[in-house]
């Protein structure tokens, strides 16, 4: 909200500076967001008229520049501003004056040369951020004639950001309230009550239902005379961003920036009658609004009445066809309580807020709607002319004053000050709390009525800080905690695998929750995967944010896609994050799984001088699962199943029948819709499940006391056998003797038959109870040899 | 041939000779049995009896010579080693190699940062869901249905009771719900807003926030925990100051600005002229909020503080737009 300190101290003494004002309220909880100074108040800063503009004789940057301030002599003045020329009109601070900043000039040698004064730029005047040389004025002036006549009386508008729960704070006196809180000095209320006419205009006021509308002041003023406001109330309202329109429109906008309350004014000769109701609006019903929309009105909005026919919406916005125009003479004009839920709803079905519904919404002080309409008939007694008529005040159920009780005790536990009862009750009297009274260990106060949002003791020990000074709260302690922290096992995991991930030359990247929705059938997944069904948001910000992510996969993919663009093309990336997934939870909130996702990809060049593997491949990426397990003591190989998909290229590895990890190529459909040009790898690990595998403190196992034997193999296999089902065969026909396998080689090529493959095994064997021999391992070997021919097909290469 | 020109061959071979094999080669080539200085011992015969001393002496100091190159260059080229030890020798000027390692993230550098000073300050992790019901959201932190508070928060909606977290404060009231006080926790996270985006708004960001909650936990404590915790982040000499603010949730609220570590409070343009900067809100627990979990205002009391992650990282660093967090470009990763 804006605010104009020269209006604010009509009702209360500023006897500071406005940047300590503005520091002071921000300090109230009355957020000071900017400050913006017009005008000029010093009289010794005139208009000059630049006659010459000569060098300085000992500075380059310096000239001497003869001023015409209205004076029999012109000045000499020096001046450092590059912009100088003869002809100008600018602001001459004359000896003597001071700037808004404190600096007094004064007459004084400059590098040897007499300056009378200084020509100002528009940062030392205060009123704008422009340092770049010296303020130049449009026009022509009267040399020697006060800045402050050409520039404007000083003002300067604070833009306060006033927070929800105080809607007090919606207008002036309300800002006043707090400074004179502030400051220890009193408020001075502008009002006198006005007496109504004699009731004979036939005015009814008739509520539908009261708490809809807990009160409604109607008066009616006759003989007035509709005309441009005066020059006061104009600078009043333009200064703080209202347009002026004409006096009676302008005089509903002072009192509402001035105490709060919204008014309206209605011409009565287009009401029709003076039968005013209250009601909700029918559905058959519309209004033309002053915006000139034509709005539907129905069952949840609340209107105003005029002989039956809308003529407002009630705390939103009024009608045109009933509005105060030039021609009005006699006004029907109306102060009221809504309730602040309708005033919300009705405005937001309607996709308006206006000045008045910001203020309802909020609340407003219903045992000021009399006090208002007064302000406002005196103003435009005064203003417009006119004699005030009938009133009606319908206010069927006045509030029962509030009153809340303080303990010093609770007090002093909340915040950690030592205030005595005497301290609270006098710091709450300062506040405008009324009927202050000690009893025993606490402070009983009545709430004023503009106070609606104190309802409880936590609402008061917040006053009494605030007034105190959350400044002088628990400054100078000294303090130690005594808790220590557990730390989370699973944070502590994703910790280690970042750690880990990144030392193996992974870059971590976080990406968007959202997802277009078009990726599910993309990913190879299976049609009952609950992937597929990603959760939609109602109200997305745009359409390609209208799910949430079950994957963290296209994500990953489209950034990599976008650092091709950026020239990178060797992208090692990881991403731990949320996927979302549908669940038949009875909550019917999703399941979220926290992932990872790493993927890698490099050309198919040779980009380095000693690089000897080029592109990445399905190995790279099995390598960095193993090394993950390792680094986290996870036994990947002997804890989880793996399969793989020869013809997707994907790999999964499974708990039982529960997917830990999945990877491979990028699905075919995922880096065609993406337009991928390089194959890129992954691999996706669900790391709650990843989490469940751990094994506990590691256990130590006895050195070996015996040596290895090994034994090298060359197996041929005929097509469609892997090498995965002859390790199977060889593990479990070698029995506990075998420690390892190891394949060394893998060739294919002319000496074999087609589509023949031959392996390189290397079998180690080793006994923790005695040296094996070679008889020994002979046998064994038979054994495996046999088994692989029957079951496998497998003959050993010559 | 010339004694001095055989020397020179013989200096020049040994100085270029790369591997043992060829310095046999150069050996057999020199003092074999066809070599030059064989050849010139060789020659005395047919030389005149007064030449021969000192054709005799010259080819001796060649062969001498020839044994000390060719021992020298068999030592520097490792023939006294294994030959699996032996290194030839290589241009150490080629750059390392590739194989570099990789980044954290921004954001996650900075949060890692933060919960390591929590942790030493007591403060134990909690965590919630994103996708959350609209109650743990709003109605038990106090913001009551169509109240104008709730327009603090723009909110994604998914049902009307399900929504993305607009704040990660609802992990304080599922975490109360299920634990009597003492307690001292924060909780991280990813949180929503349906706003324009803009280079200091995004629609996803993340926060953290701390909660402790005990019998007599006062605004005196809130003031210090927050000044060890931004004085572990900025410096110890960073200054707080708490102006009163409004959350549903809290009473009193406050907004906590830190003294600007650019120009040490004078004003510059990180603070934008002001000497603070505002980095967290913060209040004591409303009673509302413990009604709502079973707490007795009148027995408990606690305090809540949090704030933005990406902000941080933002003042921290000096990274001017908030929307590169999420976009990923390498080229911003890698300076991190």
């Amino acid at each position: 909200m804006l605010v104009s300190v020269s209006w604010l101290k009509r009702y209360v003494d500023i006897n500071v500076p406005a940047k300590t004002l503005a520091s002071d309220l921000t300090m109230l909880g009355l957020n000071v967001e900017r400050s913006q100074t017009t005008g000029v108040e010093e009289k010794a800063i005139v208009i000059g008229r630049v006659l010459e503009v000569g060098r300085h004789p000992d500075a380059d940057r310096l000239s001497v520049c003869r001023v015409d301030v209205g004076t029999a002599q012109p000045l000499d003045v020096v001046c450092g501003a590059p912009n100088v020329a003869a002809g100008q009109f600018v602001p001459v601070a004359l000896d003597g004056a001071q700037l808004p900043d404190g600096t007094k000039i004064r007459r004084s040698k400059i590098r040897g040369v007499v300056s009378n004064g200084m020509i100002c730029s528009e940062i030392e005047l205060g009123l704008g951020d422009d340092a770049n040389g010296i303020m130049v004025l449009d026009g022509t002036h009267v040399p020697g004639t006060p800045a402050s006549e050409v520039l404007g009386a000083s003002d300067t508008i604070f833009e306060i950001e006033i927070t929800p729960n105080r809607p007090d704070h919606l207008s002036h006196l309300g800002v006043a309230r707090e400074i004179a809180a502030r400051y220890e000095t009193a408020v001075r209320y502008p009002f006198r009550s006005v007496e109504p006419g004699p009731a004979r205009d036939g005015l009814t006021i008739d509520i539908e239902s009261p708490p809809d509308c807990p009160r409604y002041v109607g008066r009616v003023v006759r003989n007035l005379i509709v005309a441009p406001s005066p020059a006061w109330l104009r600078n009043a309202l333009e200064r703080v961003g209202v347009n002026s329109i004409n006096n009676v429109v302008d005089i509903s906008n002072y009192v509402m920036l001035e105490m709060g309350q919204p008014l309206h004014a209605f011409d009565i000769s287009k009401l029709g009658g003076l039968k005013i109701g209250v009601r909700r609006g029918r559905a058959s019903e519309h209004i033309r609004a002053l915006n000139d929309v034509v709005y539907q009105l129905n069952e949840s909005q609340l209107v105003i009445t005029g002989e039956d026919r809308p003529v407002a919406v009630a705390g939103v916005i009024g009608g045109l066809e009933t509005a105060v125009t030039a021609g009005t003479t006699d006004i029907l004009l109306e102060s009221a309580a809504f309730d602040p839920r309708l005033v919300r709803k009705t405005r937001k079905s309607m996709n308006i807020s206006t000045e008045a519904s910001y203020r309802f919404e909020r609340g407003t002080d219903r045992t000021a709607c009399r006090t208002a309409s007064d302000r406002a008939c005196e103003l435009v007694m005064e203003l417009c002319g006119g004699t005030p008529g009938e009133l009606v005040d319908a206010y069927p159920n006045p509030p029962e004053p509030r009153t809340v009780r303080i303990r010093r005790r609770n007090t002093q536990r909340i915040l950690g000050v030592d205030l005595e009862v005497g301290d609270i009750a006098r710091l709450l009297e300062r506040l405008h709390f009324e009927n202050v009274r000690v009893e025993d260990d606490a402070v009983s106060v009545d709430v004023p009525s503009f106070r609606l949002d104190i309802t409880e003791e936590m609402d008061l020990i917040e006053e009494v800080a605030r007034l105190y000074g959350y400044e002088r709260i628990g400054k100078g302690w000294d303090f130690h905690t005594t808790t220590f922290a557990r730390l989370d096992p699973f944070d502590e995991l994703v910790r280690s695998v970042t750690d880990h991930l990144v030392s193996r030359g992974f870059t971590e990247v976080i990406t968007s929750s959202f997802a277009d929705g078009s990726e599910p059938p993309l990913l190879g997944w299976a049609e009952s995967d609950p992937r597929r069904r990603q959760l939609e948001i109602r109200n997305p910000l745009t359409s390609n944010q209208r799910y949430l992510r079950s994957s963290l996969l296209p994500g990953v993919v489209e950034l990599i896609r976008r650092n091709f663009d950026y020239g990178m093309r060797c992208v090692s990336v990881f991403h731990i994050g949320k996927v979302f997934v549908v669940s038949g939870a009875e909550t019917g909130l999703p399941e979220e799984r926290w992932m990872l996702l790493l993927a890698t990809t490099r050309p198919d060049a040779k980009d380095f001088w000693n690089q000897f593997k080029l592109a990445t491949d399905l190995f790279d990426i099995k390598a960095e699962i193993e090394s993950l397990g390792m680094s986290q003591n996870i036994d990947i190989q002997g804890r989880l199943g793996y399969h793989f998909d020869r013809e997707a290229g994907t790999f999964t590895y499974a708990d039982r029948r529960e997917t830990v990890i999945e990877g491979g190529i990028v699905p075919a459909g995922l880096a065609h819709a993406l337009a991928l040009e390089q194959a890129v790898w992954y691999a996706q690990i669900d790391l709650g499940k990843l989490f469940q595998l751990r094994s506990g403190a590691r256990k130590f196992k006895p050195l070996p006391e015996y040596p290895v034997s090994k034994r090298d193999l060359s197996l041929v296999t005929s097509a469609g056998i892997s090498y995965g089902d002859i390790e199977k065969s060889l593990v479990k026909s070698a029995g506990r003797l075998l420690e390892s396998v190891q394949v060394f080689d893998v060739y294919r090529g002319p000496s074999l038959p087609e589509g023949a493959t031959a392996y390189g095994v290397r079998l180690i064997f080793r006994s923790p109870e005695r040296t094996l021999t070679d008889t020994e391992i002979d046998n064994v070997l038979e054994k495996v040899i046999q088994k692989l021919r029957s079951e496998l097909g497998v003959t050993l290469r010559s | 041939m010339d004694p001095d020109e055989l020397e020179r061959s013989l200096r020049e071979d040994v100085a270029r000779c790369e591997n043992l094999e060829e310095l046999e080669a150069i050996r057999v080539k020199h003092a074999g049995r066809k070599g030059a200085i064989t050849a010139l011992l060789r020659g005395i015969k047919e030389a005149s009896p007064e030449a021969r001393p000192r054709i005799g002496a010259e080819a001796n100091r060649l062969k001498q010579l020839c044994e000390t190159l060719i021992e020298e260059k068999r030592k520097a080229l490792g023939g006294d080693m294994p030959p699996d030890l032996y290194v030839p020798p290589v241009d150490g000027t080629l750059p390392a190699t590739n194989g570099l390692a990789g980044h954290h993230h921004v954001l996650s550098r900075v949060l890692r940062q933060m919960t390591d000073i929590l942790h030493g300050m007591g403060y134990s992790p909690a965590r919630g869901p994103d996708v959350e019901l609209e109650y743990y959201n709003f109605e038990a932190l106090n913001f009551p249905a169509e109240h104008p508070s709730r327009d603090l928060q723009d909110t994604f909606y998914m049902t009307d009771d399900i929504l993305l977290r607009t704040h990660t404060s609802p992990v304080q009231v599922r975490f109360m719900e299920n634990t009597r006080p003492p307690l001292k926790i924060y909780s991280a996270g990813r949180v929503y807003r349906n706003e324009a985006i803009d280079q200091s708004h995004s629609a996803e960001f993340h926060q953290i926030e701390g909660l402790y909650v005990d019998t007599a936990v006062s605004m005196g404590d809130l003031r210090n925990d927050i000044a060890v915790f931004v004085q572990e982040l900025f410096g110890p000499r960073t200054q707080i100051r708490f102006k009163p603010h409004f959350f549903p949730f809290t009473e009193p609220s406050v907004d906590v600005d830190m003294s600007c570590f650019g120009c040490k409070g004078a004003g510059c343009a990180i603070c934008g002229l002001t000497g603070w900067i505002e980095v967290m809100g913060a209040g004591m627990v409303h009673p509302n909020v413990f009604r709502a979990v079973g707490y007795d205002p009148d027995r408990y009391s606690g305090f809540a503080f949090g704030l933005g992650v990406d902000r941080l990282a933002m003042i921290k660093h000096g990274i001017n737009d908030i929307r590169l967090f999420l976009d990923n470009d390498l080229r911003f990763l890698h300076q991190f």
